[in-house]
C-alpha cells in the first residue's frame, strides 16, 4: 500500500503578537533589504527573537497509508487542528514537506461559508463547491442531501431564519455526501439533537469503514477506538506516541494523571487522583439478590453501582465511567455516558449517578470496579477511583460453564415429525 | 506553496517555493466551477433585502454624473472637445465606477471571508477576483444606461468601438493587480481598509473624469499617463463618444503598466500567502 499522506520533519511557528515587535515599520525595513542587492549577498534578515514565536509543532514525521484510518489524539493547544489544517493546505509549514496524493476534503469545521441571505437550496451549491464538488455532482445528490438533512420546505427559506441546529444539519448532510480520497475530521460529531447526532455517527461509521483514508481529531476517545487503526498522540507539538489506539489512548491517560496537577492524589490507601472539582463521595455496589453478602454477586443476575459526587461550582460535559478489572488488573469491560443519550450537559451541586446492567455477564471471581469522572477533552480528570471498589462473583451452579463471559442463556428444543 | 499536476491528485507542500505563475493559472481554471459559484454568491448577497436591488448600480454614475454636468459642465464650462458634458462624463464615471467599486469589494474580501479560507483550501486569489467578476455585473448594468445616452445624444459609432474589449481586458488585469496587492497587505494590516476610500477619491481626481486629457500641459502629460486609468478612459471616450482610435503610446503605455503590475502583485500575493494566512 502506498502512503497518501506523509509529514516530513514538519515545523509550524506562530507569532505571538503579544510578545511581538514586529511592526509595519520593520515590515519596510524587511522589504527594503529583500529588494536591496546587498543584502542579497549578506542573507542577513534582521534577527528573530525566539520569545516571540510558539512552535505549534515540532518535527513532526509520519504516514498514512492508502484506507488507512488515523485518530490524533492530545489536549487542547496540542497541535491536532494546526496538523489537520497542513494537510489541508490551508496553513504552510515554517519547515519540512508535506506530500497528499489524492482528493482531499477537508471537514475542519462543518458550514463554513453557509450565508445566512442566502436559502438552503442556494447554501448547499455555494458550500458543495467550496468543499470541492463539482456543480453536476451536487445537482446528482442534491436529494439525497435534502432527506438527509431533514430540512423539508425550509429548503427555500433563508439560512438566517434557520435554528442552529438546522444550519449544522445543512452543512454536515452537504459534507457527508463529498466523495473524498483523503478525508480530514475535526470534532464535527458534536452536532444538532440527538436524534441527528446518531444518524449523523452511522454516515460517519459508514464512510470510515468504507475503505476510505481517514485522519480523525476528536476528543472522545470512544470514537477514536471505534473509527481509528492507529492513532497519534500529540504534546505540545510533539509526537510522544503512536500505535493502536487502545494503546496510544491508555498512555494518553496515564500521561494526562502525571501532568495534572492533583489536589486528591493519595488520599486514603486507593489509588485516586483528580482535581477535584466535581468529586465522588460514595461508592455503593447494588445487586439484586439481596440474600447474598455484601459485595458478593451472581454472575447472570441484575447489577450496578451507585455513585454520589459533589461539585463546587457548575461544570461543563462531565464524562461518567466505569470499568472493571480482573484479578490481574486487566480491563474486562469498560464504559462511559459520554458517548451515549445519557451525556451530561453540566453538573452543579450535589447529585447521584447510578449504572445499572441487567444481567452481569461476568464468570466467577474476584474482580474491581474503577470509576471516574473526566473532561478529556479538555484534558481534565476530576475524580478517578482506580480499582477501588473490589467485589467477588459467584455462579449458582459452578463447573457448569466454561469461559471469560457469563451469559444468561437457555436451550430449546423441538422435535420435526418424522416422516 | 502548492504545487499540482494531475488535477488536484498529487500535492507537495513546503514553506518556500519558487512560484510558478503558469501554474497557479492552472489551478484557476481547474477551480473555475468554484470562482462561478462565488461570484454567483456575491452578486446574490450585495443586494438582498434592498428595495433599490441593482437599481443601485445605476445610481453612483448617474448622480456623479448630473452633479459634474451641472457645476462642471454648466458653471465651470470645462472644455469637452465639442461632447454634451453629461455623456462626457458618464463615459468616464461608468468604467470608473467598476473600479472603484471593484476595487472597494475586492481588497477586504479576504478579511470578509476569513472564515471561509481558514477552514477550507482553495486558491486564495478566488476570493478577490469573484469580487472584481462581481462589480463587472454592476457596471453591465449602468451600461445600458449609457447605451441609452449614446442613442439620445445620436454618437455616431464607428469600427472603432471594437478597441472597448482590448480596453475592458487591460482595465481588468489592473483592477486585479491593485486588488491582489492591497489584498494580501489587508490581511496583515488592517489599515489598508481605512485607506481605501481615501485612495478611491484621490485616485478619481488623478483620472480624466471630469476633464479631458488635454488640460494637462505636454512636458506633465507622460507621468501623468503613467495612471493606466487615465490612459484607459480617455481611450473608452476616444473610441465611443469620438469615433477615432485610441493614441497608441498611450494604449502601449497603460498595457505594460497594468501587466507589469497584475503579474508582480500575482506574485507578491501568492509569496505572502502562507504569511497572511497565520495571521488573517
Amino acid at each position: 500500500m502506498n502512503s497518501v499522506v506523509r509529514f516530513e520533519n514538519i515545523y509550524k511557528r506562530y507569532r505571538l503578537w503579544s510578545m511581538s515587535t514586529f511592526t509595519l515599520r520593520e515590515e519596510i525595513t524587511l522589504f527594503g533589504r529583500r529588494i536591496n542587492p546587498y543584502f542579497w549577498f549578506r542573507r542577513s534578515l534582521p534577527r528573530e527573537k525566539d520569545k516571540s514565536y510558539f512552535w505549534a509543532l515540532n518535527d513532526i514525521n509520519f504516514e498514512v497509508k492508502n484506507g488507512e484510518a488515523l485518530g490524533i489524539i492530545g489536549a487542547n493547544g496540542a497541535g491536532k487542528t494546526t496538523l489537520l489544517k497542513l494537510i489541508a493546505g490551508i496553513i504552510y509549514p515554517t519547515k519540512g514537506k508535506i506530500i497528499t496524493v489524492g482528493r482531499l476534503g477537508s471537514v475542519i469545521e462543518m458550514g463554513a461559508g453557509i450565508h445566512g441571505d442566502l436559502t438552503g437550496r442556494e447554501n448547499i451549491y455555494l458550500y458543495g463547491s467550496i468543499i470541492g464538488m463539482s456543480r453536476k455532482e451536487i445537482r446528482q445528490k442534491f436529494e439525497s442531501i435534502v432527506e438527509f438533512s431533514e430540512l423539508g420546505r425550509f429548503i427555500d427559506e433563508p439560512v438566517k431564519y434557520y435554528s442552529a441546529g438546522m444550519e449544522m444539519r445543512l452543512g454536515f448532510s452537504v459534507t457527508i455526501h463529498l466523495n473524498p480520497d483523503i478525508l480530514l475530521i475535526d470534532e464535527v460529531l458534536a452536532v444538532g439533537d440527538e436524534k441527528f447526532y446518531h444518524k449523523s455517527l452511522e454516515a460517519m461509521t459508514k464512510i470510515i469503514k468504507s475503505g476510505k483514508t481517514v485522519i480523525f481529531v476528536s476528543h472522545n476517545l470512544a470514537s477514536i477506538v471505534s473509527f481509528c487503526n492507529r492513532a497519534l498522540l500529540l504534546e505540545k507539538g510533539r509526537i510522544i506516541s503512536e500505535g493502536s489506539p487502545q494503546e496510544v489512548i491508555l498512555l494518553y491517560q496515564s500521561r494526562l494523571k502525571d501532568t495534572e496537577h492533583l489536589k486528591l492524589q493519595g488520599t486514603g490507601p486507593m489509588k485516586r487522583w483528580g482535581t477535584g472539582d466535581i468529586e465522588i463521595k460514595k461508592v455503593e455496589l447494588l445487586q439484586d439478590n439481596q440474600w447474598i453478602q455484601e459485595n458478593r454477586t451472581l454472575a447472570g443476575e441484575g447489577w450496578g453501582f451507585r455513585l454520589e459526587y459533589e461539585a463546587q461550582q457548575r461544570i461543563g460535559a462531565p464524562v461518567f465511567g466505569m470499568s472493571i478489572h480482573n484479578s490481574k488488573g486487566e480491563v474486562v469491560y469498560g464504559e462511559n455516558n459520554g458517548f451515549r443519550e445519557e451525556r451530561l450537559s453540566f453538573v452543579k451541586g450535589r447529585g447521584i449517578v447510578v449504572f445499572t446492567t441487567p444481567s452481569l455477564a461476568l464468570p466467577a471471581g474476584r474482580y474491581s470496579l474503577t470509576v471516574y469522572v473526566h473532561n478529556l477533552g479538555r484534558g481534565i480528570i476530576y475524580d478517578w477511583h482506580e480499582q477501588a471498589y473490589p467485589f467477588e462473583v459467584v455462579e449458582n451452579k459452578p463447573m457448569e460453564r466454561v469461559g471469560q463471559l457469563y451469559l444468561v442463556s437457555s436451550w430449546e428444543h423441538q422435535a420435526k415429525e418424522n416422516q | 506553496m502548492h504545487k499540482k499536476t494531475q488535477s488536484n491528485c498529487y500535492r507537495v507542500i513546503t514553506p518556500e517555493a519558487k512560484i510558478n505563475l503558469a501554474a497557479c493559472f492552472v489551478t484557476l481554471w481547474y477551480y473555475r466551477e468554484l470562482i462561478y459559484t462565488l461570484f454567483i454568491r456575491e452578486i446574490k448577497i450585495r443586494y438582498k433585502q434592498t428595495i433599490l436591488g441593482v437599481a443601485w448600480a445605476v445610481a453612483q454614475p448617474t448622480s456623479l454624473t448630473i452633479l459634474f454636468s451641472i457645476i462642471f459642465g454648466k458653471f465651470a464650462r470645462i472644455p469637452t472637445e465639442g461632447i454634451p458634458y453629461p455623456i462626457f462624463a458618464y463615459s468616464a464615471l461608468l468604467p470608473w465606477t467598476f473600479f472603484a467599486t471593484a476595487i472597494s469589494f475586492a481588497i477586504p474580501s479576504l478579511v470578509r471571508e476569513r472564515h471561509l479560507i481558514m477552514k477550507v483550501y482553495f486558491p486564495r486569489e478566488i476570493v478577490p477576483l469573484a469580487s472584481v467578476l462581481a462589480a463587472g455585473v454592476d457596471f453591465s448594468v449602468a451600461a445600458i444606461v449609457f447605451i441609452i445616452m449614446i442613442l439620445f445624444y445620436r454618437v455616431s459609432i464607428t469600427i472603432y468601438i471594437l478597441w472597448v474589449f482590448p480596453l475592458l481586458i487591460i482595465q481588468i488585469l489592473f483592477t486585479l493587480g491593485i486588488s491582489l496587492f492591497f489584498c494580501s497587505i489587508n490581511a496583515r494590516y488592517r489599515d489598508v481598509r481605512y485607506a481605501i476610500p481615501l485612495l478611491v477619491q484621490l485616485w478619481m481626481f488623478a483620472t480624466p473624469i471630469f476633464y479631458p486629457i488635454s488640460v494637462i500641459p505636454n512636458r506633465y502629460r507622460m507621468i501623468y499617463m503613467l495612471n493606466p486609468m487615465a490612459g484607459i478612459i480617455d481611450g473608452y471616450r476616444r473610441v465611443i463618444i469620438r469615433g477615432i482610435r485610441p493614441e497608441l503610446r498611450y494604449m502601449l503605455l497603460s498595457s505594460v503598466v497594468s501587466i507589469v503590475i497584475f503579474l508582480l502583485a500575482y506574485r507578491y500575493f501568492k509569496r505572502s500567502e502562507s504569511e497572511f494566512m497565520d495571521v488573517i
